[in-house]
């Protein structure tokens, strides 16, 4: 009798971030495994690394997976992928398998966040992406949560509590950071400065999402959406309830082993 | 020490300024594979520098890109295009000179690189003297305050051209009338004559390039293309300098011919998705063209700026013909003048999508984005904006762009 693995496809995902890096293995339209580890400073190793997880956790070996799809900026360093494909055609993907009627993506990452509007079959119908600023991405919330010395989980929490938002700038990390030792030494409370930081965010992207045009459903996904506080500010910039998966960071890895799982066309 | 830097530009100046130095460059140059018309378009550029830097047998005219060429060639005039010159500065990697010498005396960082690389060339002593200044009113404000600019430093004539924004007869009675006060007043300071005849023959001698310049757009629609669009980077230069000059015709005719010749035979083996581009592409070598033509099959099959805009010139009434076909030009008037020839043109080569290179500084363009991309919405042809630079290379590195590019490409296909 056959086992369950001889009768699979395991295909693989693998989405290199600045941040962090996830890969996915996917058997059919089943999630069979995933992992989340650090980037650090070398892609390949971090592709090899997330993979390794991956594949332990599903009890499989490498040479079981029938093809591996790399995405995210680190994607061109995955050198034993068989192909490499945007995150924005991953984001697209992945959302659409899991919410077919969502019609718009919010992406926010460690370096760069993007707006994607889907198509009906899943495809990129147009997108745009941050300038090369760190505002309006979670390196803002990183260097923002250093200032204020939080850690980077508490900083959705704390927004929330806030009852109005200081006014911060969106135009610049740098500058934003200037602001905020500013307020913090008028002694503004540091909900109040948590929850301007996440609407400063907030002004960033929604702007890029006027670009594009925002047609609901509206999906958030990207490391940053596990932030309740720039999940509300987003909301009351895009007025629009934001669909939020249960892990948005695997957005990316799953598109990719769906394109994996279905060829070559993204 | 001298930086190496230093000792190129102490090099280029001697090379520019001396007749054995730009001898030595045409031999150079002569010794290089070249294709025909790039071997005249450069002997040409080479001819106006000994005209300006050296020789100097006729007065020296400084314009802005929008003023006709043909009006230079009929009055003996030899001009210098700062903004073309600079182009090519920044295609032999000069741009960081004039860009660090336009800082250091005062131009603000968030002027046009073109502008500010052009200033600085200036002051380091790298573009010829000028015997007068003209710049045209439309498209590019900043062209028309840097060259009044040096004209009010060096205290040198300079002509401020009107252009209205709209195309009807009393435009084209005010342009020309305007185009006949400048005649009228390079006759009387710079010892030109103005000769009808000359001027008629200068005229014929623009509609004959404009009318092979048409052919080869008609040939580049061809499917597969047959020139790659990365090697038309340089046609506005050829568009704004040439006509009414014999080596127009030469060289229209030379492009035309090599064309014909890459019918078979294309420039770029393989083209998966046919691209209109708009505005300005990089002067420089840039790894963003190379990877969207080589990596990604992307065919530029025509660009805004290498379009012929104008109709044919009329011999008998030359100062009208050429107010209107200032007049014509894309950039001026109504947005829906642009957006309308990039509708056809899309259509006309059978385009997938478009891109717009926002270059630095360059507002007249990008701040039509809006309405460019809802128009070409309405046609399914997707827009791609590049936030980039033409002059400055390190304000067009291929990382940041690249997940744009290689998206919009997966998008198309």
């Amino acid at each position: 009798m056959r086992s369950p693995h001889q009768l699979a496809m395991y295909v693989a995902g693998i989405d290199i971030g600045s941040t962090s890096g996830e890969a996915l293995i996917l058997d059919g339209d089943r999630i069979v495994a995933w992992s989340v580890i650090d980037t650090g400073y070398n892609s390949r190793r971090a592709a090899e690394q997330a993979l390794r997880l991956a594949l332990a956790q599903a009890n499989l070996t490498q040479d079981r997976l029938q093809r591996i799809v790399a995405t995210g900026y680190g994607r061109v360093a995955v050198e034993f992928a068989h192909q490499q494909v945007t995150e924005i055609s991953c984001y697209a993907r992945g959302i659409h398998h899991l919410y077919p009627q969502v019609q718009t993506v919010v992406d926010i990452g460690g370096q760069d966040s993007k707006v994607v509007a889907v198509a009906p079959g899943g495809k990129p119908l147009d997108f745009a992406m941050n300038d090369k600023c760190a505002a309006g991405t979670g390196r803002f919330l990183e260097v923002m949560a250093r200032v204020l010395q939080l850690e980077l989980s508490e900083l959705g929490a704390c927004a929330l509590r806030a009852r109005r938002a200081a006014d911060i700038s969106s135009t610049c990390t740098v500058f934003a950071e200037s602001e905020v030792i500013t307020l913090v030494a008028e002694g503004t409370p540091r909900e109040e400065i948590v929850a301007g930081i996440c609407r400063s965010i907030a002004r960033r992207v929604g702007a890029m999402a006027a670009r594009v045009g925002v047609e609901p459903p509206v999906a958030f996904a990207g490391g940053v959406a596990r932030n309740s506080g720039v999940v509300r500010a987003l909301e009351e910039v895009l007025g629009h309830r934001l669909i939020v998966p249960d892990e948005p960071q695997i957005i990316g890895a799953l598109g990719a082993a769906l394109i994996a799982r279905d060829g070559n066309s993204p | 020490m001298n930086h190496p830097t230093d000792l190129k530009v102490r090099l280029l100046k001697w090379q520019l300024r001396s007749p054995l130095g730009l001898l030595l460059a045409r031999a150079l140059l002569a010794g290089r594979p070249q294709k025909p018309h790039h071997r005249i378009s450069a002997d040409f550029f080479m001819q106006i520098a000994r005209r300006t830097y050296t020789s100097r047998p006729a007065p020296v005219v400084w314009s802005n890109l929008f003023m006709p060429s043909e009006l230079f060639w009929a009055l003996g005039i030899t001009p210098f295009f700062p903004e073309a010159w600079t182009g090519l500065a920044a295609s032999m990697g000069l741009s960081a000179v004039g860009l660090t010498q336009s800082a250091a005396v005062g131009y603000p960082v968030d002027l046009c690189t073109v502008h500010r690389s052009g200033a600085g060339l200036h002051q380091a002593g790298l573009f010829p003297r000028a015997d007068a200044y003209v710049s045209t009113s439309n498209t590019c404000d900043v062209a028309g305050q840097v060259l009044a600019n040096f004209a009010h430093t060096e205290s040198r004539p300079f002509f401020f051209l009107d252009v209205p924004q709209t195309e009807d007869e009393a435009a084209v009675d005010y342009v020309a009338a305007q185009l006949q006060q400048l005649v009228d007043q390079w006759t009387a300071t710079l010892g030109v004559t103005y000769d009808p005849d000359r001027m008629r023959q200068t005229i014929r001698l623009s509609n004959q390039a404009r009318a092979l310049a048409l052919e080869v757009e008609h040939l580049r629609e061809a499917e597969p293309t047959p020139l790659r669009g990365s090697g038309m980077l340089d046609q506005l230069a050829m568009l704004t300098s040439m006509p009414g000059h014999p080596v127009g015709v030469t060289y229209y005719q030379a492009l035309l011919d090599y064309a014909k010749s890459r019918l078979a035979n294309p420039e770029q083996p393989t083209q998966k998705t046919r691209l209109y581009w708009m505005h300005l592409m990089p002067y420089f070598q840039s790894e963003l063209l190379a990877h969207l033509e080589d990596d990604l099959g992307a065919a530029i099959v025509a660009e805004e700026i290498s379009h012929v805009w104008w109709d044919e010139l009329d011999e008998v009434q030359p100062l009208r013909a050429l107010a209107r076909k200032m007049l014509g030009l894309y950039f001026n008037g109504p947005i829906e003048r642009r957006v309308n020839q990039a509708v056809t043109q899309i259509a006309r080569y059978r385009c997938r999508g478009a891109v717009h290179f926002s270059h630095w500084g360059c507002r007249q363009s990008a701040g039509a984005l809006h309405v460019v991309r809802a128009q070409l919405r309405k046609i399914g042809v997707p827009l791609l904006v590049l936030d980039g630079d033409c002059i400055d290379p390190e304000n067009l590195q291929l990382g940041p762009l690249r997940t744009r590019v290689d998206a919009f490409m997966e998008m198309l296909t």
